[in-house]
């Protein structure tokens, strides 16, 4: 009964990722075909020395939280 | 807080995984794309047992959203919606421009990309939006996330386990 329902609702978790993937290739079919004159390349290997970028984008999503917290005043309860 | 102790434990080292992964995605200079491919589809995987658990809250916001009774349950429940929408978006198109861990699944060729390419722009705009939707999702959830800390805290401190 709970692998039932718990593959009822993993369905369920699929049909509505599937709706926002549809949406999403409508979208980037919008888009004209890109130029191939920049390829993007990506460092495979991780760097070390860029922990303090990393460490930015914690505060920042902190920064953002807070900011949630107090100036939007996100509460779960309907008060 | 009526979630048992163990499985209470497992949300909140579920959802701090979660938080620590979402930023350490964003920066795929300090991770390179291999750990970052891999991190993406770890986190896709994160993602589904996060709704699984958090399912008994979904069902009853939905009943609640709609009809709408008030502004708040219907700008949580939007909130959380875009952040799925988000998410989606952004594990799909970096599926669709995997250099690393889906051609090495599937045995395929790597796709070539092009700077500006569409499903590098939508992974990228998709990407900043989970960093804020998620920030505010965890705004949303402070007083869980703080009352879980304590319980697991105190229990650690008491040496239960």
């Amino acid at each position: 009964m709970k692998f039932v329902r718990t593959v009822a609702r993993l369905t369920m978790i699929a049909l509505a990722a599937t709706l926002f993937i549809g949406l999403t290739t409508l979208y980037a079919h919008s888009f004209g075909p890109p130029s191939p004159r920049e390829r993007e390349r990506r460092n495979s290997e991780p760097h070390l020395k860029s922990l303090p970028t990393l460490l930015q984008q914690y505060l920042v999503f902190g920064a953002i939280a807070l900011a949630g917290r107090k100036i939007l005043r996100l509460r779960l309860g309907s008060r | 807080m009526k979630a048992s102790p163990p499985r209470l434990k497992f949300t909140f080292s579920l959802n701090l995984a979660l938080l620590l992964t979402v930023c350490a995605l964003e920066q795929i200079p300090f991770t390179g794309a291999l750990l970052h491919e891999w991190l993406g589809l770890t986190f896709a995987a994160m993602i589904v047992v996060h709704l699984l658990l958090s399912w008994a809250w979904i069902a009853s916001q939905t009943k609640r959203v709609f009809p709408i009774q008030s502004a708040r349950a219907l700008m949580n429940y939007l909130l959380n919606l875009s952040l799925f929408a988000a998410v989606t978006t952004s594990i799909y198109s970096g599926i669709t421009i995997s250099q690393e861990a889906i051609p090495s699944i599937t045995k395929t060729a790597r796709p070539i990309l092009y700077h500006g390419s569409a499903w590098v722009s939508i992974h990228d705009q998709a990407s900043n939006f989970v960093i804020a939707l998620a920030a505010l999702h965890l705004a949303l959830n402070w007083d869980w996330s703080v009352a879980a800390g304590r319980t697991i805290f105190r229990r650690l401190k008491a040496g239960a386990p």
